[in-house]
């Protein structure tokens, strides 16, 4: 039709006609102050950030750093004008923030820059804090942890088994009450994993502190989704009806327990969830089969044959994806042979091993001996295989209660990159020149965070050289850090810049500004590797 | 009706967002001179530094502009520094060896708030090619200056000099 086409071609050409505006336009406001002041470390997280500046402008992008490494974008709590204010979220951790901002004047050119502050004490990039807790906290913790992982494994394992064959009621009855009493240790577990991450004794679990702390962790989603998937499996086990419910039970359960945890943390990401999430979904069938198997082994009937026969069926997969995502998940977390193998985590990870081949062992007697006997009715077979289901329960028990302490030792791979941060602090050196200048740069200490930069300027025949003056812009388009720029201070023949953070590790670009005379610019460019501390 | 009223009001917005100039940053009125023609700086200040007022003006004359003459401004007292040039220049017969280097407008007040323009005349010399023509200006307000200097003529500097086209004389209008 005519008139679209025209009116298309008319919105065409006044966004083509836009764009030359822009190019035509070269505006731009200036910053005049911020609060907090660039640098500033604070005590407490504030509620707002302002930028003031000479004109009105509108702001195009505004994004929060944090000191743990991710980025928010906030240009939706931002409001323009003279002064932008930037309403910050609550819970920001403590370290160095990064707010890199980019704005717009009235005529169109945008400006844009970065404001550092830290709240608390100054610190780039966190690594993976080694937890200290309290004496009381950390036995309190690894016992709720313990029996959290007993009332999932043999609770919503129950109600997980009762898809395959009918539970004895007995069974059904065990498996609702530890269903229950997860429910009940879900909660109290997350306020204690908040209490050790505050390093606090367990009389502070009155204070709504520590149960937000707690809450605020990745453990927060790992209790949510597992106290979900026991209620399910308690409406599943409660009302045959429901019993469907258990699919969703056993999917829940598997991925709760990736979502936090040393495992899933690891790179690369899409490997390590999918195989905690591959090791859980096995052992919940395992697991949740030997309460209720025992029980039925105990009379000799048709549903006992039918719940073994069931199993023996089912169990090979079930194995098979434990063992291979067992293997997996040991050779990131270990990483290559070396001495952080005998660490804590090392000697826990051993003595499992150990057991599991214990019970690897009594499975496979069990499976290729003793169901087919005890499946024609002999009775000393189903004696000796109730036997060996009850040990396997042992085992798992204790299995169970090793892998709850590994919530306190960190895996090697986590002590690797302590080490190589120790490394790291040597000063980073950097050299910049063009046809009139050069410029040695000397950054200490050589990683994120607080840094004080040393400038060493000189012609090209190497004879000092004197600027007026000289600003150092830091940038990172990598990282989507917009410039952060200081002046340097002349000191003893060095220009330094004293203090500096560099928020956050990546490829910087150094950008050296010599005011060479009153009319005279002169521009140094390096680019700098910077390590995480 | 509305929809005619609408699109003129585009194209009046689209036409006034492109003729607008440049308004933060000093630039010059005339931007393009022919190589051995005169010419009339007029140096536009559309700011002080930050919200500061601008008390005073220097302007830096590039080798290759000669016979320069600055234009009074009242309220603001106008000083020149002269020095010899690099190169010899014919000025209406008269050989000239040195001249003004810089020109500086001293002692006067220039709200932020307020536009002035700074005029000065020159020559271009005949020696010179074709391309971007530079006068470095820094203005100065009591706790600051705004410096104009960066000649790198790279896209999207902060601090631009201002700067016209060079370009050769059969081709402009101007003389």
């Amino acid at each position: 039709m005519p008139s679209m086409t025209k009116r298309l071609y008319g919105v065409l050409l006044a966004v083509l006609l836009s764009f030359a505006a822009t190019f035509a336009a070269h505006a731009h406001a200036q910053l005049l102050k911020t609060s907090p002041p660039v640098n500033a470390v604070i005590a407490s997280a504030p509620t707002q950030l302002e930028l003031v500046f000479n004109e009105p402008v509108s702001a195009l992008a505004i994004s929060l750093i944090l000191p743990e490494g991710g980025a928010l974008d906030l240009i939706d709590r931002t409001s323009s004008g003279q002064t932008m204010t930037v309403l910050l979220p609550s819970g920001l951790a403590d370290g160095t923030h990064v707010l890199s901002w980019r704005a717009v004047s009235v005529d169109s050119h945008p400006v844009a820059g970065s404001l550092v502050f830290s709240i608390g004490a100054a610190g780039g990039s966190a690594v993976a804090d080694l937890p200290t807790s309290s004496s009381a906290t950390a036995p309190a913790l690894w016992a709720a942890k313990g029996l959290l992982f007993v009332a999932l494994l043999f609770g919503a394992g129950g109600a997980i088994f009762a898809l395959a064959a009918p539970l004895p009621p007995r069974g059904r009855h065990l498996a609702l009450v530890l269903s229950a009493l997860g429910l009940v240790v879900a909660p109290l577990s997350l306020g204690l994993q908040g209490l050790d991450a505050l390093g606090l004794a367990p009389d502070a679990l009155v204070m709504a502190q520590s149960w937000l702390a707690g809450y605020s962790t990745s453990y927060g989603a790992t209790v949510a989704a597992v106290s979900l998937a026991l209620v399910l499996g308690l409406l599943a086990l409660l009302w045959p009806a429901a019993r469907a419910a258990a699919w969703l039970v056993w999917a829940l359960a598997a991925v709760a327990l990736a979502l936090s945890g040393h495992a899933g943390a690891a790179e690369p990401q899409w490997l390590t969830r999918s195989a905690v999430t591959l090791h859980l979904a096995g052992i919940l069938f395992w697991v949740g089969a030997l309460l209720p198997l025992w029980l039925w082994l105990a009379q000799d009937d048709d549903s006992a044959d039918r719940a073994l026969a069931q199993f023996s069926r089912f169990i090979p997969f079930a194995v098979a994806s434990i063992m291979v995502s067992g293997v997996t998940l040991a050779i990131i977390q270990l990483g290559a042979p070396c001495p952080a193998w005998f660490t804590p985590y090392g000697l826990i990870l051993a003595a499992k091993l150990i057991l599991l081949a214990v019970l690897f062992a009594l499975a496979l007697i069990n499976r290729i001996r003793l169901t087919k006997l005890a499946l024609t009715g002999e009775a000393a077979a189903r004696r000796w295989l109730r036997q060996s289901i009850a040990a396997e329960i042992g085992i798992v028990l204790l299995i169970l209660a090793l892998v709850a302490g590994w919530r306190f030792t960190p895996p090697p791979r986590a002590l690797a990159q302590v080490a190589q941060a120790a490394v790291s602090s040597a000063p980073l050196y950097a050299h910049a020149m063009d046809n009139a200048a050069m410029a040695d740069i000397t950054i200490v200490p050589g990683h994120a965070g607080p840094v004080v930069m040393d400038l060493f300027l000189t012609d090209m025949a190497g004879a000092a050289l004197e600027p007026l003056g000289v600003t150092v812009t830091l940038s990172s388009p990598s990282l989507g850090i917009e410039a952060i720029r200081v002046d340097a201070r002349l000191t003893d023949g060095v220009w330094r810049i004293d203090p500096l953070t560099i928020p956050v590790a990546g490829t910087w670009l150094v950008d050296i500004e010599l005011r060479l005379s009153r009319f005279s610019l002169s521009h140094l460019q390096a680019e700098i590797d910077v390590p995480s501390p | 009706m509305i929809r005619t009223v609408s699109r003129l009001a585009v194209a009046l917005a689209t036409l006034t967002a492109l003729a607008a100039p440049a308004f933060a940053h000093s630039t010059l009125e005339v931007q393009e001179a022919a190589i051995g023609s005169s010419y009339k700086a007029v140096l536009r200040v559309p700011h002080g530094c930050g919200t500061e007022a601008t008390h005073t003006v220097r302007v830096q004359i590039p080798e290759g502009f000669f016979a320069v003459k600055p234009m009074p401004k009242a309220g603001w007292d106008l000083d020149i520094v002269t020095g010899p040039y690099q190169n010899t220049y014919l000025n209406h017969g008269t050989e000239v060896k040195e001249g003004v280097k810089e020109i500086v407008w001293s002692g006067g007040n220039l709200p932020n708030e307020f536009y002035d323009e700074f005029v000065f005349r020159g020559t271009f010399a005949d020696t010179l090619e074709p391309g971007t023509f530079y006068f470095p200006a820094v203005q100065e307000c009591a706790n600051g200056e705004e410096a104009w200097i960066d000649t790198t003529g790279a896209e999207g500097v902060d601090m631009p000099a201002p700067s016209l086209e060079l370009v050769p004389a059969d081709e402009s209008h101007a003389h």
